[in-house]
């Protein structure tokens, strides 16, 4: 079946619904700019940062508190005014995802200087705007293949950094990064069934090496979706499995990089008019 | 005769857009190439290009562990009244304070260096943080009574040494202070 308008105005709908619920979550935590009202913000190693940095819009932040509340509206109503843009007029759709890539890159680089989340789990809120901004049916269909080799080297690559960095031959590893990743956890509540699970892994460097043994494989397997598109609904599955078990074991949230999904599941889908490229 | 869909390869891919649209294939060929060139290049990165490679490098149980401890009104916070998002709202502050002084002088050595390499300007000002325990005491004072929307009487914040051993973590004497760990 070939990929059609419909198609795309699903993706558009389930981006909005996607991102939407996770708004939901992270006001229910406090995440909002305003309602964080961070005091202060770091230096990533960041080209692109440094050159924000110097327009010096991260401490005209800091300075202005009321600009924060600005900054989340701009930021959560983009993807709302870019769905009524859509389905109201293609050409104003473009100009609408435009504004939301901008935009969802300053947010973005400011929101994650301050103590929140790392940048890199920020990546489907700002590649996915590029791939709203086409109105072409086939060059929509590159982009969503072009964001699905993304997500597939992202996977990929965290797996080959396990390899070359020789994390995946340490026995001792995954006990090594309990201990570094809940040290807080387990010396503010010790004897909570929580710290007990953790210090059992720990304890079990054989089982927790085994665990992050066979999170390196399935990382690696991602590669697998560069031959072919077959197996991309147990890619789905292993993500979401991944996505679970990191809440699960290292305490760390992923759910921003939920819209990938959507990558996966629309890739069965074929290029219009396949014929003529295969001829 | 049902025909067979063709193959996936990534470079079939990169043919047929190479036929579809050149610009969009020029994009994608500079993006792969940004892309492959930070993780062989390690270190710096230039946003949308990251490394992922979080806990790859090998970290073995170490003998002693410095931890974060905030006491309001003489009680220990726990992290387990609290989410994994609400808790790094309460820590991450203090871990960015700490590393202030490594912070500074990555802006000193690396930022200027290779910001004047590329013949960018940049402005000690829009990135310095003075390590000012006192202001900082004040500031997170507030933002805690902000994000536990509690009245705080007292608060210590300290970095406490916590020794591994029988599979367990435990106190030591050893403890740091707020102003001791920014100097």
């Amino acid at each position: 079946m070939q990929i059609t308008t419909n198609h795309r105005k699903q993706i558009t709908a389930w981006f909005c619904i996607i991102f939407y619920v996770l708004m939901i979550f992270k006001w229910i935590d406090g995440m909002f700019l305003y309602q964080l009202q961070p005091i202060l913000y770091n230096i990533r190693f960041d080209l692109i940062t440094w050159n924000l940095m110097h327009t010096g819009l991260h401490q005209l932040l800091l300075a202005n508190r009321s600009v924060f509340i600005i900054f989340d509206i701009l930021f959560y109503s983009l993807p709302l005014i870019y769905l009524f843009a859509f389905r109201a007029k293609p050409g104003a759709a473009t100009i609408a995802a435009g504004i939301m890539l901008i935009v969802n890159w300053i947010y973005i680089q400011c929101y994650t200087l301050f103590p929140t989340n790392s940048i890199e789990s920020y990546n489907a809120w700002l590649l996915f705007p590029v791939l709203f901004m086409t109105t072409n049916i086939k060059n929509f269909y590159f982009l969503l293949h072009g964001l699905r080799y993304f997500f597939l080297f992202f996977f990929a690559s965290a797996g080959i950094w396990k390899l070359v960095q020789y994390g995946a031959f340490n026995p001792e590893q995954m006990s090594g990064v309990l201990l570094f990743q809940h040290k807080e956890f387990l010396t503010s509540s010790p004897g909570t069934s929580y710290s007990n699970f953790i210090y059992w892994l720990i304890s079990h460097p054989t089982i927790s090496y085994l665990l992050y043994l066979c999170g390196a494989i399935i990382e690696i397997a991602f590669l697998i979706g560069f031959l072919t598109k077959k197996h991309d609904r147990w890619l789905t599955a292993v993500f979401l499995t991944f996505l679970c078990f990191n809440v699960l074991i290292m305490r760390i949230h992923y759910w921003e990089m939920t819209p990938f999904l959507l990558v996966l599941f629309y890739s069965k889908y074929s290029f219009p008019d396949e014929r003529r490229y295969f001829s | 005769m049902r025909r067979q869909n063709p193959p996936h390869f990534s470079f079939m891919f990169l043919k047929k857009l190479y036929r579809h649209n050149k610009w969009l294939f020029l994009l994608m060929i500079l993006f792969i190439t940004g892309q492959l060139f930070i993780n062989f290049k390690r270190g710096m990165v230039v946003s949308p290009f990251y490394h992922y490679g979080m806990y790859s490098e090998v970290m073995k149980p170490n003998l002693v562990y410095g931890v974060y401890e905030v006491e309001v009104d003489k009680v220990l916070l726990q992290a387990n009244n609290f989410s994994a998002q609400q808790w790094d709202k309460i820590i991450l502050p203090i871990k960015y304070f700490h590393a202030l002084d490594s912070m500074n002088l990555l802006y000193q050595t690396d930022v200027k260096r290779l910001m004047s390499a590329l013949n960018l300007k940049t402005d000690d000002r829009k990135f310095i943080l003075p390590c000012n325990a006192k202001l900082f005491y004040k500031q997170y004072k507030n933002y805690l009574i902000h994000i536990l929307d509690a009245k705080i009487d007292t608060l210590d914040i300290s970095y406490r040494m916590y020794s591994f051993t029988g599979n367990r973590l435990k106190p030591t004497t050893q403890v740091s202070s707020l102003a001791q760990l920014c100097k």
